[in-house]
């Protein structure tokens, strides 16, 4: 009798610990870790972002999918995307489709983010300018303040910022392709 | 004498005023804005960032290294098999606007330059994107504002029509801001 009580009170101190530690996991804040870009032309002259685009998109992050890091090249994760307006390109609105961005978020505990870019979070809706890959994939051509550029949170439309757009339409009448691009 | 006393005194207190006023400037406003990475985040240890390379550039990354180590007591140096490797340069490739990231881990961490921009670069837009990414392993910060067109540490460092190749003033002073 005494040495099963022994045996219930550390099985008892074994679990408590167990259920410690997963609290203090649940609650303890994730590891960030910065990733600094530098830009091969003048990122913050919008028309030049417009002009180096290969489209311009106004759309909803439908979800977030799989964090990559392949070794070879910096982290990224794909995501899925419903296109709402084309602002420039040939995407279709209405079309849903994969993008990708450099940067994880593995189980919202170990984030790597790109430094001074607006995070992508799932049911929101931004400006997007995507630049198409070797591999004829999207990938977003992260870049401070207007791309990703917020626009509305995905469960109150009627707060979509309209000046982000006009901007946008501005920046891209009169975009610029930058003069030194690679050949 | 009663009027000598008074304007003595009053020269006195004057200067007290303005000794106490120089003071307190110095105290409340630095004397150099600094820009380095929040959270005091570098590839530095113990004084030394030990590298390995992988990648194409290496005239780029040798005149990086040469460029940042006489600016103060940081050195980056090879790793070898008695030291640790704290940076990983590498390269990638994507068509974006990005020429090149730094990112910090747990680990070692990477320098990756993007083929995209750097195969056809020229060799002054190499040297200023390759010294530009070891300013953020020294824990140097972006510049995004047109006050710093010309600096190292300007996010478009090849931007401007005088591309600089090695760390300005500005640049230097916040190496020694954050090293001494």
């Amino acid at each position: 009798m005494h040495v099963a009580r022994r045996v219930t009170v550390r099985a008892f101190v074994v679990a408590a610990t167990l259920a410690a530690g997963a609290l203090v996991y649940a609650v303890w804040p994730p590891d960030v870790d910065y990733v600094e870009s530098s830009y091969g032309f003048d990122v913050g002259d919008q028309a030049k972002v417009a002009g180096f685009s290969d489209h311009v998109v106004v759309a909803s992050v439908v979800s977030v999918g799989e964090s990559v890091d392949p070794k070879t090249a910096p982290p990224f994760t794909t995501y899925t995307i419903q296109i709402e307006t084309v602002l420039k390109g040939s995407l279709k609105s209405g079309s849903t489709l994969p993008v990708t961005q450099t940067g994880v978020d593995l189980s919202g505990k170990q984030i790597t983010q790109l430094a001074d870019i607006t995070p992508v979070r799932e049911g929101s809706r931004y400006v997007l300018a995507l630049k198409t890959q070797r591999d004829q994939s999207l990938r977003i051509d992260s870049v401070p303040v207007f791309s990703p550029q917020f626009v509305s949170d995905g469960s109150d439309r009627s707060s979509l910022d309209i000046k982000v757009i006009t901007d946008w339409k501005d920046a891209i009448a009169h975009q610029v392709v930058p003069s030194n691009l690679p050949r | 004498v009663v009027v000598d006393s008074r304007s003595h005194r009053f020269r006195c207190a004057v200067l007290a005023v303005v000794g106490g006023l120089v003071i307190s400037v110095q105290f409340v406003l630095p004397a150099h804005a600094a820009h380095l990475l929040p959270s005091g985040v570098d590839s530095v240890h113990g004084g030394e960032i030990h590298y390995q390379e992988a990648t194409d550039y290496d005239a780029a990354l040798t005149y990086a290294r040469d460029a940042w180590n006489p600016v103060g007591s940081v050195d980056f140096k090879p790793d070898t098999a008695s030291t640790v490797n704290d940076l990983q340069y590498d390269d990638y490739f994507e068509v974006t606007s990005t020429v090149g990231y730094w990112t910090e881990s747990a680990g070692e961490d990477n320098i990756w330059f993007n083929d995209y921009w750097f195969a056809g670069g020229s060799v002054t837009n190499r040297r200023a994107w390759a010294t530009h990414e070891d300013g953020h392993a020294l824990g140097l910060d972006d510049h995004y504002s047109d006050t710093w067109n010309n600096t190292i540490m300007d996010s478009c460092p090849a931007c401007d029509s005088s591309v600089p190749t090695s760390p300005t003033a500005h640049d230097r002073a916040d190496y020694h801001d954050r090293w001494g």
